[in-house]
């Protein structure tokens, strides 16, 4: 039997439709099996790898290949910017 | 674009000059910046007879090149000291554009007490008195101008604050629905437009010409090439025009670079409240418009409409730097309040970052609450509105105010206050905050591409490596872009697309039968920084005034814990070129 770790994940912008909602304020909890990446997360839920640009791990960028750990807060992004100009 | 006019508020008289000599070629910031640096004493009081207030549309400015419509306004700011140019979209240098103006240049003083409005159309340019307007706001303002000029021409204009020459004054310019909502905020021009004693100008370009494109065919050509990537490009194409600019509140804050509460933590626990994401939905709920350009010819379309909780129109859809400045960073998480508060400056025409970091001081200092949202409408109301001796004190900024108010925590560099991005999290937005002649200012060199968005490369946030030169290429293409009139945001497409930047020196060669290539954009770009630091150093700048203040070396910005640390040796070499 292979363990667990569980993260938080928040979907942001044009990803939140893969939680099936509009905006997500608070972030949802996902189980995945052990030594799971950044990748496999987007996977399991739904995501097209060319849909998401950036991803924060407890506020730190992540490459797919990002080993998950227990307790990891995970923001998807897909292409964002802007500011005021 | 072929003339100068020259509003003489001494004598009241307006004469027009060619375009010639050291200003030939030059458009937008260039222009602005070049006026200043060669015809105002640097060392001049900004609200003196010797500061002048030039604005300019872009090289495209009038013509079909998308998002072409910005106006730069350029002068000697009473806010940093320094040079200074800010700019607007609107419907202003479009006109300018097709009136064949590439510069207004307002200069000497007025007699004392009177007020001036500067009325231009095709057959020439007339000053009238405007004492039936004086202590306007914006929005009454252009109501009464309306009334006389119609809704068919634009209107460059201050508020009360402009007027009362306060150093966080903006200058208003109407937008498609003719309603005062694009300013050239920063840096306090509103002061100096109010020190010349005009009002405002009204622009009307009926029966003007179209401009002239010297090969129309390879106009067109590069035109479509232009809108073909802003549409392709994720940032350009979809995230802009769907969310605004608001967009990035939930990623600035995911990386922990959102500065709360006065710049004391670099996440906000409401930031969901007052996202992008959640405005949108507003938005869309009352009937408000999600998607709409602020000037004629934008395929971005990043701006829209916002209405109250009766649905009725509030103001322009307030951008992500007023979300922030005058919410997380004040503790307030409601969108209503900030809406309310974007409505109040543009309408007393004060520049919202300016003023919601100089809220977020006083909060800190104690004298209202952090998360206070109605306080915070009543003192700009009451206060600043009034220009009571705090609302004045307040209408001078984050540094005087936190002057004033003893407080230590003062975000500003070449006292201007800090937008919103921590730079002890994303170091290369404090190069640019620190080293930019502007003084505080993300459109100087927009680090947050590369290191944040992933746009034009990547390098990381929070180590200090390739940040200087990162926001050295930026500062030297932001002041080439600025120089055209497009509006800074084609810069995500231009950043990822090779063809959108070609299209740009195409769009100029066609336009004005010249045969420019990337390296002389690239020139264009540093011969503008040059004008600028020149002015400044001869003001006085010298490398103390390219610092953060010390509080972001020193104080760790939670959740990172990191400071900026960037070292002083390349603050120094950044724009040394
Ligand atoms: S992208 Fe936004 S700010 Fe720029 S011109 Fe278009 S609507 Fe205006």
């Amino acid at each position: 039997m292979t363990s667990t770790v569980t993260v938080f994940v928040k979907l942001y912008a044009t990803l939140t439709k893969y939680a099936g909602v509009i905006i997500m304020e608070e972030p949802m909890q996902v189980d995945v099996p052990e030594g799971s990446t950044l990748s496999d997360l987007y996977t399991r839920l739904r995501i097209p790898d060319d849909e998401v640009k950036t991803a924060f791990v407890n506020s730190a960028m992540q490459p797919p290949e990002y080993e998950l750990r227990d307790g990891d807060h995970v923001g998807i992004f897909p292409p964002v910017g802007g500011g005021a100009c | 674009m072929n003339k100068i006019l020259r509003v003489d508020m001494t004598a009241q008289t307006v004469t027009e000059e060619a375009v010639g000599g050291q200003y030939a070629g030059l458009g937008g910031r260039g222009l602005t910046s070049k006026i200043v640096n060669a015809e105002v004493p640097p060392l001049c009081h900004p609200l003196g007879r010797e500061n002048k207030l030039v604005m300019a549309p872009g090289l495209l400015s009038g013509t079909a090149a998308p998002c072409s419509g910005r106006l730069s306004v350029g002068g000697k700011s009473p806010l940093t000291g320094g040079i200074k140019e800010a700019n607007a979209g609107g419907t202003a240098a479009q006109r300018l554009g097709r009136l064949g103006i590439a510069a207004i240049v307002v200069e000497g003083e007025p007699p004392k007490g009177t007020l001036w409005k500067l009325v231009v159309t095709k057959s020439g340019a007339e000053l009238l008195p405007a004492s039936e307007v004086k202590g306007a706001n914006n929005y009454k303002l252009v109501e009464k101008l309306t009334k006389t000029y119609g809704d068919k021409v634009s209107y460059i204009s201050i508020g009360s604050a402009g007027e009362r020459l306060m150093s966080a004054a903006s200058v208003a310019v109407t937008d498609l629905e003719n309603r005062p909502t694009r300013h050239a905020g920063r840096g306090g021009l509103g002061a100096v437009m109010g020190s010349k004693g005009l009002k405002a100008i009204v622009l009307d370009d009926k029966g003007a010409a179209a401009v002239p494109v010297s090969d129309q065919e390879a106009f067109k050509q590069a035109v479509k090439k232009f809108s073909m990537a802003l549409k392709e490009h994720a940032v350009t194409g979809k995230g802009l025009p769907t969310y605004g600019t608001n967009i990035l509140t939930n990623i600035i804050n995911e990386a922990g670079g959102f500065p709360t509460r006065n710049f004391s933590e670099g996440k906000f626990e409401d930031a969901a409240k007052v996202s992008g994401e959640m405005q949108r939905e507003i938005i869309l709920k009352r009937g408000g418009v999600a998607t709409h350009p602020c000037s004629r010819g934008c395929v971005i379309q990043c701006s829209r409409i916002y209405m109250d909780k009766n649905k009725k129109y509030l103001t322009k859809g307030p951008e992500y730097e007023t979300v922030w400045a005058n919410g997380p960073n004040c503790g307030i998480n409601d969108l209503d309040v900030i809406a309310r508060l974007d409505r109040l400056y543009d309408d007393i025409g004060l520049d919202t970052i300016e003023m919601g970091a100089t809220l977020a001081v006083l909060m800190e200092s104690g004298y209202i609450a952090f998360g206070d949202g109605a306080g915070a409408i009543k003192i700009i109301r009451e206060e600043v509105g009034k220009a009571t001796p705090l609302g004045r004190v307040l209408g001078n900024g984050c540094a005087v105010t936190g002057q004033v108010f003893g407080v230590k925590r003062v975000p500003v560099v070449k006292r201007q206050a800090l937008p919103a991005y921590d730079p002890r999290a994303i170091k290369g937005i404090g190069v640019t905050f620190a080293t930019s002649p502007m003084g505080a200012d993300h459109t100087a060199g927009y680090s947050i591409t590369a290191n944040i968005l992933n746009v034009g490369g990547t390098v990381s946030p929070l180590k200090t490596e390739g940040q200087m030169e990162l926001s050295r290429n930026l500062q030297i293409a932001t002041a080439a872009i600025d120089s055209t009139g497009l509006c800074l945001f084609v810069a995500f497409a231009v950043l990822d697309i090779p063809e959108a930047f070609e299209a740009i020196y195409e769009m100029i060669n066609a336009q004005y039968g010249l045969n420019l290539g990337p390296n002389d954009v690239t020139a264009l770009g540093k011969t503008v920084l040059k004008a600028e630091l020149e002015f400044n150093a001869q003001a006085g700048f010298t490398a103390k005034e390219d610092r953060l203040p010390m509080f972001f070396e020193t104080e760790k910005l939670p959740p990172h814990n990191t400071v900026f640390d960037v070292s002083h040796e390349e603050l120094d070499a950044t724009l040394r070129f």
